[in-house]
């Protein structure tokens, strides 16, 4: 009984205190003249920028300060052992001559001006490299992220209302197995029984060789061939990116689903559910209006997430599938240790994640009347 | 510690003052009667026969430190226990065993013939949910009043508890308001479908030491202009004191001792009573002086 | 309130408690929790006594390449002729040690540097939580592959890669706990009785802290493979010849007709993540239900 009592009473408090500094968030900063969501939103785009100038700095300090000799990397050991001036040539050039304090000013004076070095592996501009891989993920990762979120809400609250029956452990099972997979695995072996065995999709490459791409517009093909009216292109493209896609959804699903499951069913317990089953509203009408709604917040929280799940995914999903996107650039940087490359592309990825994230704070900031109104 | 001694003393001071509008029995009244209630939940035997008769048109106060199982009895009037647990007993109300209902008959009492009152209005009131909206929801449903009459009784129901600017109160969300007037809105919602029992779980509990007097000023209003039957849970004996007629004590999961408030304040017959009656901020005063 | 319990001033009583109550052992007899501890239980034998069961040299390129699965090689054979199961076995004896490693320093790290924001708070933590934000802000394969390619491929810098990336949430997590935590009466007590701030982070805090932590612990883990081996197929991780499964898939991935090579690694990596996941689930599962218990 003793039990009971102890781990009764912390366990109650912790909701109060959580609504309770929510509530002092909200207030604390006071506005006095601008509109709540205004000062939000201007508050989150200052984070942003915080962030972005501190994923530079890592990404400086990474290519800058940890690796012994940056120049010496260029070039194979051997070469740089027995030709200290070519060492001090590239030292030269690539500025590593001046004080670290100059090389980070510089540093950042080209980021500003979307100069990103020289890629050692294609001997062109990081920039252009990645602004022509970029459609590619794009087209990608809009896919994947529709339907990762449509199929894991669905299930995520399918389960959460089916809580403790045989349904709900199907969905858990299947949430578990996507987590546990191997992503290069799951790929190769869509790749294997679909394009290999069954002849479904096509298989590698954004399209069969033997077709033109259409005139870039946008640089997705589906889009732009769409715009070039050219049937053949679209049914190849998409024949294309149906193996890619469904591969990352079925791995982005697991942890997705298991979160709505969990938020789902955090709000069911909640004692404004509670209240509202006491009020003797429907049941239908009680998960629909109450139970959802309470769970919205932290799932539209979670989609900005798992968007950087997605491009991690994307990594290894567009190397087997020869997808030719930023994940295929990075894999391809990394394993000839072009430095730029990877450093090109793990700043774009991460600035289109702070990005991602920061409209999806503005889209909580207009749903959570808590922000929304003062 | 302090926040808890002034609790007991705004409360039993204000006892005798509330207490003295005496409640009248009125025609329409229906009580209550929980006959051998027993719960067990994942093998935890936590009611234990609990038998209680709440008298119509009475107050009747349940009483008990956290986890005697007094809450727990309040929800299983309404069927708002787990899913998973084990309920044998009969909880009788106008004829019917309550724990026999269908969801969908049980339903229509919740909130309509009986009503409840949660502990923190902050957290059992929706944040995203516009007052309006938890408001005329169940009345909507209960009642089948439109949208317009329902608002409009919303806003009534908003100046009978006292709620300034109820027109302006029903666009707002639970977060703009206080405590305790969130509280008065919580006590309005429930009051909506004209409820014959009304149970308030530690209403005052979660609130400041000053609102809790008001809280409780309004429940006696309350009671006395609808002949409401009140189920007061509270571990506050001096909350209880000031406003229950008859008085249940509950302990580990059984009721130890009942009677009129009266007997039970000044001669209770159990030990645990006496220790709960003995800490009360104003009987240790008067043994030390 | 003044029901607060004295047996809140002894938190590690409170622990034994729970641990042994609630029966984290009972939990596991669910289907999946069986099935967790049977193929976990494999692995880490088969990782303690992998040479014994290899029924070949990993290494040695003793037979014919490529065959399909047979009663020699009952996995088949890789392009150069080593015996696929032989390699797979001997794979879990670098994995497995080192996802533990993994795991258990991250562990460490973040939680002490969590422990400590959320303790201390004001400019610190804010510190802390800003750095873990910009840590967020990289995909984790990403930040890994930044990290282990400057470095230079390896498994000691893919492993420190791992590190880098993974002691932010714990970090997070523990923050927020104890944050929580800070508050409640005992820890007040144990302050007012004089214990400083890190003495009262480990006896008070730290216990509460350490059942949630653990079920925490077996997912992460499954974690810690998966993203090993991730970097072991993009050729960053061991590199070969050792035997890896991800550099075994990577090794298959060019033949398609010969499926066994990058299947059986696969399955190896399937079968041990996902049991471990299976473990901290229902873990996980009886854990909610002592909440439930509680709250009523």
């Amino acid at each position: 009984m003793t039990n009971t009592a102890e781990s009764a009473e912390p366990a109650a408090q912790s909701p109060e205190d959580g609504a309770a500094t929510a509530r002092k968030a909200g207030a604390d900063t006071a506005p006095k003249r601008r509109h709540p969501l205004a000062r939000y939103i201007i508050r989150r785009f200052f984070v942003c920028v915080l962030l972005v100038w501190g994923v530079g700095t890592i990404t400086f300090f990474l290519t800058n300060v940890v690796p012994a000799d940056p120049a010496a990397a260029l070039i194979s050991d051997k070469v740089a052992k027995s030709n200290p001036e070519i060492v001090a040539a590239i030292r030269h050039r690539m500025g590593l001559d001046q004080p670290l304090r100059v090389r980070y000013f510089i540093y950042f004076r080209n980021l500003l001006h979307g100069d990103l070095g020289t890629s050692s592996l294609t001997t062109n501009p990081v920039s252009r490299d990645l602004a022509r891989a970029f459609p590619a993920t794009l087209e990608l990762s809009i896919i994947v992220f529709v339907l990762t979120v449509l199929i894991s809400m669905f299930l995520g609250l399918l389960a959460a209302i089916h809580k403790k029956t045989l349904l709900d452990k199907i969905i858990q099972v299947f949430s578990l197995f996507s987590i546990s997979m191997p992503g290069f695995w799951v790929a190769m072996l869509a790749f294997y029984i679909f394009f290999f065995r069954l002849h479904w999709f096509s298989g590698g490459g954004r399209l069969d060789s033997s077709l033109v791409p259409p005139p870039t517009v946008t640089g997705m093909y589906l889009v732009d061939s769409l715009l070039n009216d050219d049937p053949v292109a679209f049914t190849n493209a998409l024949s294309h990116i149906m193996l890619p896609a469904l591969t990352l959804t079925f791995l982005n699903l697991g942890s997705l689903i298991r979160f709505c499951r969990q938020s789902a069913i955090e709000a069911e317990q909640s004692d404004y559910t509670l209240g509202a089953r006491a009020k003797g509203l429907p049941s239908r009408t009680v998960t629909i209006r109450y139970v959802f709604r309470g769970a919205s917040l932290p799932i539209l929280n979670m989609t900005g997430l798992t968007f950087g799940a997605l491009l991690s995914g994307a990594v290894l999903t567009e190397t087997v599938f020869s997808w030719h996107g930023i994940g295929e650039y990075a894999y391809n940087a990394a394993t000839s240790l072009d430095l730029n490359g990877i450093m090109g592309s793990g700043l774009l990825v991460g600035v289109i994640y702070i990005f991602i994230n920061f409209f999806v704070d503005i889209l909580c900031g207009i749903l959570d009347p808590r922000v929304r109104v003062q | 510690m302090v926040m808890n001694n002034k609790a007991m003393n705004t409360g039993s001071n204000a006892g005798p003052a509330l207490a003295d509008g005496s409640s009248s029995v009125e025609a329409g009244a229906y009580g209550l009667d929980i006959e051998n209630l027993d719960m067990t939940l994942n093998g935890k035997h936590l009611l234990n026969k609990v038998c209680l008769h709440v008298e119509p048109g009475k107050v009747t106060g349940l009483a008990g430190e956290s986890g005697s199982g007094k809450s727990l009895t309040s929800l299983s009037v309404l069927k708002l226990f787990p899913d998973d647990a084990k309920v044998t007993g009969r909880i009788m109300y106008k004829g019917r065993n309550l724990l026999d209902l269908s969801e969908h008959s049980i339903n229509g009492i919740r909130g309509r013939e009986i009503a409840l009152v949660f502990q923190d209005p902050t957290a059992s009131l929706h944040p995203m949910i516009s007052i309006q909206g938890q408001m005329t929801d169940h009345m909507r449903h209960h009642l089948g009043l439109s949208k317009k009459d329902a608002i409009a009784k919303a806003e009534h129901l908003l100046a009978m508890v006292h709620i300034p600017d109820p027109v302006g109160a029903l666009k707002k969300y639970p977060h703009q308001f206080s405590g305790g007037q969130l509280q008065r809105i919580a006590i309005a919602m429930a009051m909506a479908c004209d409820p014959t029992i009304l149970i308030a779980d530690e209403p005052t509990t979660a609130l400041d030491v000053t609102v809790q007097a008001e809280i409780l000023h309004l429940l006696r209003e309350l009671c006395d202009k609808f002949g409401l039957t009140l189920i007061l849970v509270t571990h506050d004996l001096g909350v209880m004191s000031a406003l229950a007629d008859n008085i249940a004590v509950m302990k580990a999961g059984e009721i130890v001792e009942y009677g009129t408030r009266h007997d039970i304040i000044t001669d209770p017959k159990n030990p645990y009573t006496k220790s709960l009656i003995d800490a009360l901020p104003m009987n240790m005063m008067k043994r030390g002086a | 309130m003044s029901e607060q319990p004295v047996s809140g001033l002894m938190p590690f009583a409170g622990l034994r408690r729970r641990l042994r109550d609630n029966g984290f052992l009972k939990s596991l007899r669910t289907p999946l929790g069986i099935i967790g501890v049977i193929f976990v239980a494999f692995w880490i034998l088969m990782a303690i006594f992998g040479p014994l069961v290899e029924p070949y040299d990993p290494l040695a390129q003793e037979f014919d390449r490529l065959q399909a699965p047979n009663a020699t090689n009952w996995f088949g054979t890789d392009q150069v002729g080593r015996d696929v199961f032989s390699r797979v076995i001997a794979s879990a004896r670098v994995t497995i040690p080192i996802s533990v490693f993994i795991v258990v320093v991250s562990v460490c790290v973040g939680s002490f540097i969590g422990a400590l924001a959320g303790y201390l708070g004001k400019v610190f933590d804010e510190i802390i939580m800003r750095l873990t934000d910009i840590m967020f802000a990289f995909p984790s394969i990403i930040l890994a592959m930044i990290i282990s390619a400057t470095l230079g491929p390896g498994l000691k810098n893919a492993v420190i890669a791992l590190l880098v990336v993974s002691w932010p949430s714990y970090a997070r997590i523990v923050r927020s706990m104890v944050l929580t935590l800070k508050s409640s009466e005992f820890v007040i007590a144990g302050r007012l009785i004089g214990r400083g701030v890190l003495s009262s982070l480990i006896v008070d805090v730290l216990p509460n802290v350490l059942t949630s932590m653990l079920v925490l612990l077996f997912t992460d883990f499954g974690g810690a493979v998966l993203m090993l081996s991730n970097l072991s197929f993009l050729g960053l991780g061991v590199l070969p010849p050792d035997p890896d499964w991800g550099t075994m898939v990577q090794n298959g991935m060019g033949n398609f007709s010969a499926w066994w090579v990058a299947l059986f690694p696969g399955l190896a990596i399937l079968t041990l993540v996902i049991s471990v996941n299976f473990i901290g689930d229902a873990l996980q599962d009886s854990l909610d239900l002592q909440n439930v218990t509680s709250h009523a």
